[in-house]
């Protein structure tokens, strides 16, 4: 079964008199264990389409269904639920949390999920030795790189096992060599422990990467291209 | 390992003197408070002991209609005998008689309408402040029925001294068309800072009193007096199951209603002050927290989208409001405790002001203001910084579980 499944998904944006089209009736599967870039010139709607699969905000017309569930059925609470218990999220920026240490970061989805305190330790430390963060686990946000927090919010998505992981730009802010080392982590991820990634993203080095190409141009797929 | 509490604690310190600045206008503001009310208090237990045992008692035995019509003749007979059974219900207690009459006083010089006073100046110099308040003379002797006291206002208006003698005509009481005259001598001269006392009243004895009265060993009042006012309610029981002869029991909240009434409309005023102070702190709090949430939206956001519930979102902030509020109300406790040390000690003089003694609801009060710490208010007042600085986050929380996630990660 597809992880996630869109059909003729729209989203409007109201400015002023003026209506922006930003998505304009997509239709997408994702399949599990995919490395999937949604790419596309800037206003796209590529990153509308991700925070309309990961439930952050909700379409003009469509339907979004992950794992056979439609999140136009759910109330608030429950699409909090299903992107806490379900999803990772990874964005361009501002993605931890300034009071916890690196692995109360990466263990924070494990304690929304009420695991107790012990198993949420041995899994933070586990998923950010994966990320190549071992030793740095007491450190706080302002004491870590950029590439570094990248890599705690990598090991955060990915601590409770999702079933999906969301990027929106994940290496926008980052040097190349960064950029480098977190596309290589996140994809090591996908190969080694099959974890399912969609990217938004006009970064090439990830589209290199990526085994599926979904090519976006105001608002609709334009290209679809499997690796 | 971190739960809420310590997430919350841990945001409170990202800005240590924002914190700071309202952790300490939260304990001023209830520092402030309850030095005031601690002064207030010690005033108000000083006027209530100075009224209750020098103007009545805390259980009162009189005619039932002497508290609505003040006539001569409203009195309680056998007023000994009643005294000796309230005295062997109440051995902690001082048991006095009392009678309020009328007449004029005549000296060689003037005749002043004047109220007499018949007192047991044995137990009365142990409830008034008025025989520390002789300035010519001396309080009187027990059983002295033609020794009179004086203030020093109405002295000097007769144009009488120690020694000298005044004479009061007053109806008789066996034929009101008729008048008595009795002989006193001025025992002392007294200045107790009650106008009326000093201006208008003349002391004696129950002895010296009784012959203007009818009937037999009659008083106005008597009066039963304990060290505080935690005996009244027993007191009173007590004296319901008497067999009281035909007089009333009262107790001091009924039997000195301008007291109780004016320790109320002040503890009125008070308590709005202290509201109003209240209020204003809470604006601030209001305001500080709003703007701990707006900087922190996409922080927010960040912990919406990956699955924390609205609600818990607003624990958070609820919780930075009670830890902020916690820390407020111990230091503001002990800053109160501290104001109040020194006022409890040292007191407040106004002496320079307004003299050595001033009147308040017809007591003469000390104008040396000595507070007293009510341990069980400044809980009560700590709690309610606490309340109300949760309840001043309350705002800001709700803000929080109307944010969807996009926006306040996309937030500027």
């Amino acid at each position: 079964m597809a992880i996630v499944s869109v059909s003729g998904l729209t989203r409007n944006y109201q400015q002023g008199t003026h209506t922006i089209r930003a998505l304009r009736g997509v239709d997408l599967e994702i399949e599990p264990g995919e490395f999937t870039v949604l790419m596309g010139p800037s206003g796209s709607g590529k990153s509308t389409l991700l925070n309309l699969i990961g439930g952050l905000d909700e379409p003009s017309g469509g339907a979004v269904l992950v794992e056979g569930k439609d999140l136009a059925q759910m109330s608030r609470t429950e699409r909090s639920d299903m992107r806490r218990d379900r999803l990772g999220f990874i964005f361009q920026a501002y993605n931890l949390i300034p009071v916890l240490t690196a692995a109360e970061n990466a263990e924070f989805v494990l304690q929304l999920q009420g695991k107790d305190a012990a198993a949420r330790r041995k899994r933070a430390l586990e998923t950010l030795e994966v990320v190549g963060l071992k030793g740095m686990e007491d450190r706080r946000p302002n004491e870590l790189s950029g590439g570094q927090q990248q890599r705690v919010a990598v090991a955060r998505a990915i601590a409770a096992d999702p079933a999906l992981v969301l990027a929106d730009e994940p290496t926008a802010n980052l040097d190349s060599k960064t950029s480098d080392a977190l596309i290589e982590t996140m994809k090591r991820l996908n190969e080694d422990l099959g974890v399912t990634f969609v990217f938004a993203t006009h970064d090439p080095k990830v589209m290199e990467a990526a085994r599926r190409v979904i090519h976006l141009v105001d608002g609709e797929i334009v290209e679809d291209q499997r690796k | 390992m971190f739960s809420l509490l310590s997430m919350a604690a841990r945001n409170l310190l990202r800005n240590k003197r924002r914190t700071t600045i309202t952790v300490l206008g939260i304990a001023m503001g209830l520092s402030l408070v309850q030095t005031a009310y601690n002064l207030n208090f010690g005033n108000y237990t000083k006027l209530l002991d100075s009224g209750i045992r020098g103007t009545a008692g805390h259980v009162v035995l009189q005619h039932p209609q002497w508290q609505d019509e003040r006539e001569v003749d409203h009195v309680v007979e056998n007023s000994q005998v009643l005294a000796e059974a309230l005295r062997a219900d109440n051995p902690q207690a001082l048991i006095t008689r009392r009678i309020f009459a009328g007449g004029l006083l005549t000296s060689p010089t003037n005749t002043i309408p004047t109220g007499i006073l018949g007192i047991d100046p044995e137990i009365e110099s142990q409830l008034s402040s008025t025989s520390e308040k002789m300035v010519e003379g001396a309080w009187l002797e027990p059983g002295d029925a033609k020794g009179i006291l004086i203030g020093d206002t109405l002295a000097k208006r007769l144009g009488v001294g120690l020694k000298g003698r005044v004479v009061v005509m007053a109806p008789d009481p066996d034929d009101p068309s008729e008048s008595v005259s009795q002989l006193f001598r001025v025992r002392g001269i007294y200045h107790s800072g009650v106008a009326t006392l000093d201006n208008f009243t003349g002391i004696t004895t129950i002895e010296g009193a009784q012959p203007l009265l009818r009937g037999t060993d009659a008083a106005h009042q008597l009066a039963v007096v304990y060290d505080d006012d935690t005996q009244t309610a027993a007191a009173f029981a007590k004296a319901e199951g008497m067999e009281l002869g035909g007089a009333a029991a009262l107790s001091w909240k009924d039997a000195v209603p301008d007291l109780r009434n004016f320790i109320q409309a002040d503890t009125q005023t008070n308590d709005t002050f202290f509201f109003v102070i209240g209020f204003i702190v809470v604006l601030g709090v209001v305001n500080t927290m709003l703007m701990s949430v707006l900087e922190r939206v996409r922080e927010f956001g960040v912990m919406l989208a990956v699955g924390m519930r609205p609600g818990r979102l607003a624990m958070l902030v609820l919780t930075e409001g009670v830890l902020l509020g916690a820390a407020a109300a111990l230091l503001g406790t002990l800053l109160g405790a501290a104001f109040t040390y020194p006022l409890a000690t040292t007191g407040l003089d106004f002496s320079a002001a307004y003299g050595e003694t001033v009147e308040t609801a017809g007591v003469a009060m000390d104008t040396l203001l000595i507070a007293k710490y009510a341990p069980g208010r400044m809980a009560a007042y700590a709690v309610s910084a606490i309340v109300m600085t949760v309840l001043a986050s309350a705002w800001p929380a709700w803000r929080v579980t109307r944010m969807r996630p996009i926006q306040a990660i996309q937030h500027l």
